[in-house]
């Protein structure tokens, strides 16, 4: 079996490519880094790996890392370089990296499709023969040279192709054709050419030099002294000199290869998308349409009509099984617990397909980028980056893949940061808890919904503040981002997305749901002894009134809400099943009052969230400390919030 | 003389790179990008708040702080 | 009869949909974790020592 790497710069289309090479439907979007970990597929009994993308092979942040490590130690069998087509200059500048490696490289030409638009023309020929690797066109999005690739990347595995190095100036080349007659090269890993690693010597690799044995001192002084010869030479450093002799010869490559039209200047959504007056309003406006279409629009008519349609089923499962003698407690399960505990859930199914749609919209048509880019300067005063709001937008979905995507963030306190925040924007789980509430106690107060989700960015700038003004190392840092051309999202990748993230709600619903309903309706149906009791005597209330105390200055003090609270943690929208099968949807007000149904709230978009997201954060904070830090600040935040929100209200009302 | 840097751009002007004064990280970074010595860059757009700025260079867009702008030099 | 039939019924659908729930679970949380890999020599999953989970079972 071989193993075949996909590389190549950030929002290049590895992922739609591999997707298309395996026929899996792994996560893609269009902003540098969708891809933050690696995945594996299968194409011809083949394993097939997807990889971060990088600009270059001297990486920044972890998932850049990531590449560079594989790429680095596993020495796959082929290298495929998938290659923007339209920006072709800079997708060299890897390759010329690339090709230093001793592995045969495969390059592909992406998004063909975009060329002709761009008016642009690549001698693939030329461009193979100038690199030595074969050179496939596809369009990965379209689909078309697929096959071509998939026979080429046969035929490479076989023949073995050797790259061609690129060639530096003569003065440099002196340097590494002297480099590397030394007898210290042959201490270099197996199967690395001596040129890269004489490249490597002359840059001063910190990652090359600790792996390989101390430099002997006459080499050590020859070496240094090579590089101020060079640094004299070029009135640069060495890193500085071999970057720009790696583009010189980019530049070449690209310059005998690809013809340029010059573009006609059309209309250009950025006009307005980044315009300086209108950006931030019409972030605004997308994000307000987004929640009104979703949640307004089609759960305000689709959640009533479900809710019925479970009513009525379980209304008619029970006569049926009274009719024909079931056991109370058999009825009992899968009515109160099953059908009532799933059905409260699944109510919520279309307006979150609708919610996972627009977001995989905005995800795929390259806005992200742009939010970004015109909410830096906002997010810099609370210590954020302006990467951080992609995780805040991508969260308005699920925490847990949000969490995933602050990874892309280069400086590591502004990246804790932004996963501590990031559950404080409701999620599409947590939404089913606030439309239950809302509609029971505030029905046609619109303007409550929006609140929470303001109550929540007030979060994230309260907590970006005070890890401001405790910070005591304040650090400048960078903030590089590609800006990706605009594209109409695809109808394939829109769909797949949005497929699958319902599809995860739904098997949630059948899964935990399911489960923690059932064992939710038996305990709170039995005593600690066995026997039936009411539910006021059940061993769910008895544990439920241990830590129902804590909340009583939130005004849910009562054991249902405290059990609620807790199989909470499971998933959130387990909240909405257990009060369904504890208290009864229809059966809310005489438990909370308008009041602590909004601390309630407060409490839950604000305390830690699921256990998915914990352990996501778990795995982007790398440390058990941070994480109970910030589980702690979290519900520390909440308890203090839904507090106030209580005492506010009751001076108002 | 005072050298111009890529910050005192306004939009639409363009400007050839002529060095990159910056910690080791960064420079490796930008150059990474395609900010090397001679490349021709135009700065395409300002953010609401004047900053970051895009930059088009080698046909593509990206986007940068005015800090770190400041770091390039033009000539 | 009828009875008897029935509370069989009810009983066997809850059994089965909790079994299905769990089974499904399970197989989620190892496809999750690492543990869908092969230890044996050689042909352990490489990812595990890259990534934090592997991904290696995207179908």
């Amino acid at each position: 079996m071989h193993t075949i790497a996909l590389i190549g710069n950030p929002n290049s289309g590895k992922t739609t490519l591999f997707n298309a090479l395996t026929g899996t439907s792994a996560y893609v979007g269009n902003w540098p880094g969708v891809t933050v970990e690696k995945k594996e597929g299968m194409l011809n009994s083949h394993k097939i790996l997807d990889l971060p993308g990088i600009y270059s092979l001297s990486p920044y942040s972890p998932e850049e890392q990531l590449s560079r490590r594989y790429i680095l130690d596993e020495q796959p069998d082929l290298i495929i370089d998938v290659i923007d087509a339209t920006n072709l200059e800079r997708s060299l500048y890897l390759v010329t990296q690339l090709a230093e490696l001793g592995c045969p490289l495969l390059l592909v030409l992406n998004m063909a499709d975009l060329l002709e638009k761009e008016g642009i023309t690549i001698d693939t020929k030329r461009l193979s023969q100038m690199t030595g690797s074969p050179v496939v066109i596809v369009s990965a999005s379209k689909g078309t040279g697929i096959n071509a690739l998939k026979e080429t990347i046969e035929q490479s595995l076989e023949e073995k192709y050797v790259a061609l190095c690129p060639l530096f100036s003569n003065f440099v080349e002196r340097y590494i054709s002297h480099i590397i007659e030394d007898d210290y090269l042959h201490a270099i890993p197996q199967g690395r050419q001596m040129r890269w690693a004489a490249i490597k010597l002359i840059e001063e690799d910190e990652l090359f030099l600790s792996s390989m044995p101390p430099l002997p001192d006459a080499f050590n002084t020859y070496l240094t002294k090579s590089r101020a010869e060079l640094a004299d030479h070029y009135d640069d450093d060495p890193e500085a000199i071999i970057i720009d002799q790696r583009y010189k010869v980019a530049e070449h490559i690209a310059k005998d290869c690809q013809i340029r039209k010059q573009k006609v200047k059309s209309f250009n959504f950025d006009s307005i998308a980044t315009n300086r007056i209108a950006a931030i309003p019409l972030f605004i406006l997308i994000m307000g349409a987004v929640f009104y279409l979703s949640i307004g629009l089609v759960g305000g008519y689709t959640t009533p009509i479900l809710e019925n349609l479970f009513g009525y089923l379980g209304g008619q499962v029970l006569t049926l099984s009274d009719t024909l003698g079931v056991h109370p407690l058999l009825s009992g399960i899968l009515v109160d617990g099953i059908i009532a505990g799933v059905g409260a859930v699944l109510t919520f199914v279309p307006q979150l397909f609708i919610l996972f749609l627009l977001l995989s919209i905005l995800e795929d048509c390259g806005y992200m980028a742009r939010i970004a880019f015109i909410m830096d300067r906002m997010m810099r005063t609370l210590g954020l980056s302006g990467k951080s709001i992609i995780p805040l937008v991508i969260g308005t979905g699920c925490s847990v893949p949000a969490i995933m995507s602050s990874r892309t963030i280069e400086h590591q306190k502004q990246r804790e940061l932004t996963v501590i925040v990031t559950p404080f924007i409701p999620c599409g789980a947590k939404m089913p808890v606030f439309a239950l509430m809302l509609t029971y106690f505030f029905p046609g107060q619109w303007y409550i919904a929006p609140l929470i989700y303001l109550l929540g960015i007030v979060a994230v700038i309260v907590t970006g503040l005070l890890a401001q003004a405790i910070d005591k190392h304040k650090e400048t840092n960078a903030f590089i981002l590609e800006l990706p051309r605009y594209q109409l999202p695809t109808v394939k990748n829109v769909w797949l997305q949005t497929k699958e993230r319902t599809l995860g709600f739904i098997i949630k619903a059948g899964t935990i749901i399911l489960l923690s309903s059932v064992i939710i309706y038996l305990l709170s149906s039995y005593s600690f002894t066995l026997q039936t009791v009411d539910a006021e005597r059940s061993m769910l209330a008895i544990m439920g009134r241990i830590i129902a105390p804590l909340f009583i200055p939130l005004g849910f003090g009562f054991w249902q809400a405290s059990v609620a609270l807790l199989t909470g943690i499971a998933a959130k929208e387990t909240i909405v099943s257990t009060l369904s099968v504890t208290i009864g949807t229809t059966n809310l007000g005489s438990f909370f009052d308008p009041a602590s149904a909004l601390s309630f709230m407060t409490f839950i978009l604000l305390s830690s969230p699921c256990i998915a997201a914990i352990s996501a954060m778990f795995k982007e904070l790398g440390s058990m400390r941070k994480l109970l830090y910030a589980l702690l600040w979290q519900t520390g935040f909440a308890y203090v919030s839904a507090l106030l929100v209580r005492y506010i209200v009751l001076l108002l009302i | 003389m005072m050298q111009m840097t890529m910050d005192e751009l306004t939009v639409g002007q363009r400007g050839a790179i002529k060095a990159i004064h910056a910690p080791k990280q960064l420079k490796r970074r930008l150059m990474d990008m395609g900010f090397t010595k001679g490349v021709d860059i135009e700065v395409v757009k300002l953010a609401p708040m004047g900053d970051p700025i895009e930059v088009s260079v080698r046909g593509y867009h990206l986007c940068l702080r005015r800090a770190e702008a400041r770091k390039i030099e033009l000539s | 009869m009828t009875t008897i039939l029935a509370n069989v019924v009810v009983a066997a659908l809850i059994i089965f949909l909790v079994a299905y729930a769990i089974k499904t679970l399970v197989k989620q949380s190892k496809e999750d974790s690492c543990s869908s890999c092969s230890t044996k020599k050689g042909n352990a999953c490489k990812g595990c020592q890259y990534a934090d989970h592997c991904n290696k079972t995207i179908h």
